[in-house]
Order: structure tokens, then sequence, then C-alpha cells
């Protein structure tokens, strides 16, 4: 394998993947900067304030304090440029520095985003893997109702239903708040299990189906039936040749899935009152603190690109049959 | 030879499946509740009667009430306004954006393949929750740019589909035909591979009325969607999450209404996914 | 007197649907006889290939099931053994067989050599390193230069033709004594078909093995085949030496198999074919299967199925024409 990557047209490969992605990169941040230009309110008379000099000298001095008299291709590439080099701006409710508050918040959404991923894989191998094999049965019946179902409701409303069961009528897992792990192990994974389950389950819905279907079209191969001639156990059928060649296709799955999941930890923070990034941006999206809004969902779109760009070229690498050109 | 006689036929063809019929009955009722809400809502969704708040289903409120005394089930009738019209006005819309741009795409390829292409990646890269918020800041929250929104967060994956599809059209035998004498691109694009497209698009219609629902019920529980005191299913849920330990009936109404009308809508999607490509493996 | 290593009595594998039931093999009986190479041919649908699915069970199954008869593997019915056995006993082990598309009957995601040592550590019980070694010597076997380089490569690295040498070494590396060829050639090129062909035969002369050789190609039949078994519409219709088939052929469509293959010397300007179609397997007539198709067909054909009959000690058919009287 080693030797298959460092054949020349896997890294051409990476590099025509890297040049689409810069020029979506760019077109994304076009998009953020058009989006935050045009909300509605007024920067300048903000920063002013409701009690300030709104007088034409003023204004225009704030304006040019903040920027903002200079046309718009200039302030899109003074903006763009202090953020490649980190510089994320002050937040226009608190002067905060938004890159910190962005470190700080990181984190507890990095931790949710992780567990839940994983959980959520875990759980869609073995329900997809299984309900492939077990095709047609009461069980694979059941664990289609199911994945349908939870593709009917969105995130937050089976999040409530959780803490409507866990938190009201069981009163066994403690309904909002967050706890750092540091402070308090055993209290910060009590309010991480709800969070977690609500985030798996939805995510699983969504990859059983696939893995399901992938698993399906693996067994109806050729080289199983080349397999199954061959004199193979079937456990050795099912988990080391069909498997293989269903997981090479989860990492792309994963790729794409991975935006939805952030999407969600913005409902889902606000459900449960964790204060992550998801949170952060919603209540920026709140209070009209555009700088924070542009930041946070470049920062979002842009790790989205590269994540996206990193599992096509990560699936070429692992599939030998992939042409590169 | 014995011929199956043409009764025989008849009954093998028309199998319908209680799903099926769960679906179409439900979406004509929620479709009836968005055009007619006052008939079958029983009181006026924005009446008031705050002795009786928070009360659990009774003869006269047959869902319970909110935190104001609200009638749940003329506030639910009256919400699927909302609901349905994104729903299926953001499917329409994105389907007019996308369709053509999917067409065009994979029509002419070259450069203008690579930029329309770029274009969607750079949509798609958002989270469609985090867009749509993006975008709500940027409008004043309105049905009107409620589908709007969710037509930008959506059409790109129609534009994908039908380029996908015309890809594998283009290079047919008949299309070449068509172009060697004489007919001109538009005619080509809309006549000749459009239709050979629809199967997926319309299975795609369906599942984006469903998504865009769950997005719009989203958006309103973040307080982006309608505004109160105007009843939508999302927002409902912001205001029952307060009260979560007084009343389980305030959750559980706007969440099962948008669960039945979501699954009905899937449920139609995957039958006619199935009606429409008999080779799909299920 | 031919000694029989494989023999099928009144095998039946209906297919369910919600069509209906086809019956893809109606009470099928022939034998294999120790180290021949036995051709079965027929048109596509014929039941050729399943009958062979059948024999080592790896019909897919829903739809497919095995509802009767017996196959006996040197006087043993493998329908009467337990999934456990037929795996670890029979496939790859007594029986083996290679496919029609060698292009996708490899696992893309393992080299030749993993896939090559799987049988070989499974049935023979070879450690790692014995297993390698095995392997290169079975794939210098069946042609393939530079083993040690090829053992691993991926199969995409390689063409149709060596896919198929490797697809026969994994076949012949525990030592079968049926193999068992579903179209082994029709996906390659002529050239490499002649070139697969010849080394199957070797392999015969060499390691003894008896081949059940499928093909819709009478061409190969001639050239490979000591016996052959033509089937249609899920039945045997005959079955005799190479020379009797092509000699005397007795039923009516073997006879128009024959006539279909276009000959440089023959003056005809039209190609000859069989009139009209294979009936539906779900629905199928009450007299002899081919009696549409039939140029001497009576009303006794029509009314009812005809049983096989004796012509010689080798040479039976299946047809009431040919019950004694016989054709002219």
């Amino acid at each position: 394998m080693i030797n298959h990557i460092l054949h020349s047209s896997l890294l051409k490969y990476f590099l025509k993947r890297l040049a689409m992605a810069v020029l979506v990169l760019f077109l994304v941040s076009v998009i953020v900067f058009i989006a935050v230009r045009a909300c509605p309110g007024d920067p300048v008379l903000s920063k002013i304030g409701p009690h300030g000099d709104a007088s034409e000298e003023n204004y225009n001095r704030v304006a040019a304090e903040l920027g903002l008299d200079k046309p718009y291709p200039v302030q899109y590439f003074i903006w763009l440029g202090g953020f490649l080099r980190g510089d994320f701006g002050v937040s226009l409710i608190n002067g905060a520095d938004i890159r910190a508050t962005i470190l700080e918040k990181l984190p507890v959404t990095l931790e949710l985003l992780v567990i839940s991923m994983v959980f959520a894989i875990l759980l869609a191998i073995v329900f997809g893997v299984t309900s492939a094999i077990y095709k047609g049965s009461v069980y694979d019946q059941i664990i289609q109702f199911i994945s349908t179902g939870f593709l009917a409701i969105p995130a937050f409303c089976f999040g409530l239903i959780v803490i409507l069961i866990f938190a009201v009528d069981l009163k066994i897992l403690p309904s909002m708040g967050f706890v750092s792990f540091a402070e308090d192990p055993a209290g910060h994974i009590r309010h991480l299990i709800m969070p977690v389950l609500v985030m798996g389950f939805m995510e699983q819905a969504a990859l059983t189906r696939y893995i399901r279907s992938e698993m399906l079209e693996v067994l109806s191969t050729n080289y199983v039936r080349t397999a199954k001639a061959k004199g193979l156990p079937t456990q050795a059928i099912y988990y080391k040749h069909a498997f293989k060649n269903v997981m090479v296709t989860v990492v792309t799955l994963v790729g794409m899935r991975i935006g939805q999941l952030i999407g969600g930890t913005v409902v889902i923070e606000q459900v449960f009152g964790w204060s992550g990034l998801g949170w952060y941006l919603y209540t920026s999206v709140v209070k009209q603190d555009y700088p924070a809004v542009q930041a946070i969902v470049l920062l979002i779109a842009a790790a989205m690109v590269i994540l996206n760009m990193l599992a096509d070229v990560l699936y070429a690498a692992i599939d030998p049959r992939i042409k590169l050109d | 030879m014995k011929v199956k006689t043409k009764k025989e036929e008849k009954l093998q063809r028309k199998k319908v499946r209680v799903t099926t019929v769960f679906s179409v009955v439900l979406l004509a009722v929620a479709l009836f509740a968005m055009l007619f809400p006052s008939v079958l809502a029983t009181h006026d969704p924005l009446e008031l009667d705050i002795v009786n708040q928070l009360s659990g289903p009774s003869r006269e409120h047959i869902l319970g009430t909110d935190e104001l005394g609200r009638d749940l089930w003329s506030r639910v009738v009256y919400g699927a306004r909302v609901s349905m019209s994104v729903g299926l006005g953001s499917a329409l819309l994105a389907l007019i954006l996308g369709v053509p741009l999917g067409l065009l795409a994979a029509y002419k390829g070259g450069i203008l393949d690579s930029i329309i292409m770029r274009v969607m990646d750079a949509f798609s890269s958002f989270p469609s929750i985090m867009l749509a918020m993006l975008l709500m800041t940027v409008f004043e929250a309105s049905t009107l740019t409620l589908i709007l929104t969710i037509a930008i967060v959506s059409f790109p994956a129609y534009g994908r589909i039908v380029r996908s599809s015309a890809l594998s059209i283009k290079e047919r035998d008949y299309i070449e035909a068509a172009r060697v004498s004489g007919a001109k691109p538009g005619y080509l694009m809309f006549h000749a591979i459009l239709p050979n497209c629809m199967s997926g698009i319309i299975v795609q219609f369906s599942l984006f009325t469903a998504s865009a629902i769950l997005i719009e019920a989203s958006l309103s529980f973040l307080g982006l969607g309608i505004k109160p005191p105007d009843p939508a299913w999302g927002s409902m849920l912001s205001y029952a999450k307060q009260y979560i330990d007084r009343s389980a009936t305030y959750i559980l109404v706007p969440t099962i209404t948008i669960f039945l009308v979501v699954l009905a809508i899937n449920l139609l999607g995957d039958e006619l996914r199935e009606r429409l490509d008999p080779t799909r493996q299920k | 007197m031919a000694e029989k290593i494989l023999e099928i009595r009144d095998l039946e594998t209906h297919f369910f649907s919600s069509r209906g039931v086809a019956k893809a093999v109606d009470k099928v009986s022939y034998s294999l006889n120790k180290g021949e190479i036995l051709g079965i041919v027929g048109e596509s649908g014929c039941g050729k290939s399943v009958t062979s699915l059948s024999i080592l069970q790896i019909v897919q199954s829903p739809p497919g099931k095995i509802v009767g008869g017996e196959i006996l593997l040197d006087g043993e019915d493998l329908l009467k053994l337990s999934k456990k056995e037929m795996q670890s006993r029979i496939r790859g082990n007594r029986i083996s067989m290679i496919f029609q598309e060698p292009m996708t009957s490899l696992n893309p995601l393992f080299t030749v050599g993993q896939q090559l040592m799987e049988p070989l550590m499974l049935h023979r019980g070879m450690k790692k390193k014995q297993a390698k070694e095995e392997a290169i010597r079975m794939l210098r076997l069946v042609g393939i230069p530079m083993p040690e380089r090829r053992f691993s490569q991926y199969p995409h690295s390689m063409s149709g033709g060596m896919r198929q040498r490797v697809m026969i070494a994994m076949a012949l590396c525990c030592n079968p004594e049926v193999l068992i060829a579903d179209e082994p050639t029709t996906a390659l090129d002529v050239t490499i078909q002649a070139q697969i062909l010849e080394l199957m035969k070797k392999l015969r002369d060499e390691l003894g093995t008896s081949i059940i050789l499928i093909t819709h190609d009478l061409g190969v039949v001639a050239e490979m085949c000591d016996r052959a078994v033509v089937m249609y519409c899920g039945s045997v219709v005959e079955e005799g030496t190479v020379k009797e088939i092509f000699k005397d052929p007795r039923h009516p469509y073997t006879r128009g198999l024959l006539a279909s293959i276009p000959k440089l010397t023959d003056e005809q300007e039209e190609l000859y074919n069989i009139k009209g179609t294979v009936p539906s397997l779900t629905n199928l007539p009450d007299g002899c299967r081919f009696a549409d198709r039939c140029e001497y067909c009576t009303e006794q054909c029509r009314l009812a199925r005809p049983d096989s009959s004796d012509i010689t000690e080798t040479h039976r058919v299946r047809c009431f024409r040919n019950g004694g009287a016989g054709i002219a």
C-alpha cells in the first residue's frame, strides 16, 4: 500500500483535489462575506451607540476606524487576509477576541461531535451489516422501521423527548447543562449521555441505511460468490471479504455526513444547554454579532471543504481500483 | 402456452401497501389544513384562555392547551400552513434553480461544468442548518424568505442528481442522432435528456419536501422562523421546552405532528422510488 | 467400464418469486466419469449454470431452492450433508468451480496471493509460509510468468486471461476430484480462450481432475469434451459421447444447434436458426417443451413429456420420435 501511495498518480489526484478545494474555499468566503454584508443593521451606528455622536463627521470617523469606508472588494481582502493570519476580529457585543472565544468553545463541540459520530458509526455498522445478512427477516424489518422513524423527526424533537423521559419522568439524568471533566468526571459523563444518545441515534439512522445497502450490494457480487465456492466459512465471507469492501465506502460517507452532524450540534447545544461552538454561533446570530457569525461560519465551512477533500483522497488511497485521472 | 388472464395480471400490479394508504390520507389532511385551516380547527389559534393553561386533552381542547391557554390542536392545524407551504415551495424552487443548472453543466461540460459544480460545492459545504441560519439573518422572517432560504440550501443536491443522470444519458445514441440532425441545445436538454432524469427528480422532490419541513421546524425552534404569536410547529416546541416539567402533552403534540407528516412524505417517496426504478435492490 | 465420480439424479431446483415458480432445473440426471471432460451445452436460461450451482449448493436462496433429487459424489449424497460439511469438506476441496467473469470474480481489495492462500490454509491446513510457497507453485503451474511478483499484486493489475488463470489455480490448489467450469472462456478473447482451454486439458492430464465444462459454444465441446449433455428448458434432452452427438444427433434441438453453426463452406445465404422462442420457466407447457419449435412435432408431443430413452449404452435422448422409430 505504501508503494501505492508513493505512486505519482495518487499525488496528482491529491493536487487536483486540492486545487478544486481552494477554488471552493474562495467561493465559500465570498458567500459568507456577501451574506454578512447584506444583514440588516448598520455596524457603524451600533458602534456609536444610541447615545453617541451621530454627526456626519463622527460617523465617517468611526466608519474609517472599522474599515467600512473602503470599497467592498478591498474590505473582503482585508478581512480574508486577517482571517488567514488567524485574526478573526472582535465581538461587536463585548469586544472580546473572537478567536479566543472560538478556541474556548471548540473543545466542547469537538467532544460532542467525535463521541457521537463514533457511537453512530458503531451502531450503524452493527445494524447495517446484520440487517443485510438477515435481509427480509423480522429483525431487518424492525431495524429499517426504526431508521425510517428517526429520519422523520428533527434532532431537537428527539432531544426533547429524551429529556422528557429520562430527566423529567425517570429523573435519572440531568436535563441540561455542562460540567467539565476536570471539575467532576462523573457529572461530566452524566451530562454527556443524553446529547450523545440523541445525536448518535439520529446520525445512525442515515448511516445504517447506507451501510445496509452497500453490504447487500457487496453480498451479491461475483467475488463473494467465488469466496463461497472456495468453501470459506460464512463468518469469513461476511466479516473478512464483504465487510472490508463496505468499510472502504464508509470513509467517504463519514466525510459527507460530518457536515450534517455539525449542523446538528447547533441545535443540540441549544436544547441541552452546552456552551460550545454551535451555541456561540446561535447567540451571535441572535445578537447580531456579525464579525463573530462571519468567523464561525467561514471556519466551519472551510473545515468541511478540507475534510471532504481528505476523505476523497483517503478513499482513493485505500481502494486500489480508483482511476486517478 | 397458457396466458395469464387479464384479471390475474391486474391484481398483481395493483398491490397497494398499507403505508401508502396511510401516507396519502395523512398528506391529504395536511394539505387540507394548509388550505382550509378554519374548517379543521376547533378554536382560534390566537385565542387566549389562561385559566386553562397547560392542560392535557379534554373535551373542550382535544389536544390540550399551551402556556397561554391556546388550543394546541388548532395551533397545529394553522401551523400546517407554514410547514406545508414552506416544504412544497422550497422543494419546487430548489428544483427550478437546480435542474437547469445541472442540465447545463452536464450538457456543456468543460469549464462551465467545473464552475457550476464548484459553486454548488461551495453552497453545500455549509451544514444546512448553518447556511439557513445565516440566510435568515439576512432576510426578514416570512414564509417567502423561508422558502427562498431553504431552496438555496437544497438546490445543489438537485443539480448534482440531474447532472449525473444527464451525463450518462448524454452519451446515448439517440441523443447523438438528434444533435446531428440539427436539434437546438435547448430542445435537446429539455425534451430529450430531461425526461429521462424525471424519476430521480420526482423522488428527490419528495425527499426535499420532507427535509425542508425539518429544517423549517429547526429554524422556528431557534426563533429564526415565523415569529410568534403565529403558530409554527417548531416555535411551539421552543416554548414547550420551558414547560417541559409541567406538560408532556405540549411537547408531544407538535413532535408527533411533525413526525407523522414527514414520515408520510418519506414513505411516499420510498414507494415512488420503488415504482419508478424497479431495478433497485431494497 | 467408466467409473462415475459424480452422479446427479432427478435434481430439481426451483426459483420462487411473486410471478410464480420457475423450474430452472426440472428432474435433471447425468453423470460425470472419472478423468473425463463432460460438456454441458444449451442456450442461456436452460438451467446448465443453476445445475452446477446446485451441486455446490450455492444457489441464491432466496429465491432459489433445491427441492428434490440426489447428488452423489463417489457414492455420497451431497444433499444430505450439513452446511458445515459442504463448506469444509466439499467446496473448494473436493469440488471446485470457476466462473464466467474473471474480471469481477476476485476481491479487489485483497492481493492475488492472499486469496490463493485462503483455500490452502483452510482445506489443506497449511501454515502461512507453506501456503505462500504452494500458491506460487500453483501460479507457475497455470502458466503465469514471474509468479512471485504476481503473488503480491492486486487483481486489477492483471488482464482477464491472467485472472482466469488465477481462478483456475485457486480452484485446483486443493486437488479437487471435480472441477466445474461455467463458461470459463466466454468473456475472453479468442486467442486467450484457446490458451485457457489448453491449460485446462493439460491440468486434467496431469492432475486427473474430472471436469464439467459448461458452454454454449459447440466448437469448444468438439475440441475439449469426451462426452456431452444437451439441456433445454431445465431438462436434459440428449446425452452421449461427443462423436455420437455430432455425428448422430437425435433430438431435434441438438440438430437445430448443430445446424445453426455457420460454416464457411456452406452455400446457403441465410443463417439457420431455430424458429420460435424458449417458453417461460414459470409457465411451462404440458407436453414436450420443444414442441412449438420442433419440425417433427406430433399430437403426442403436445400432450405429455417424453421420458429419457436409451439409443446405445452411452447415448440417451428425450424424445417421442426417437423412442424406437427414430427420425430419418
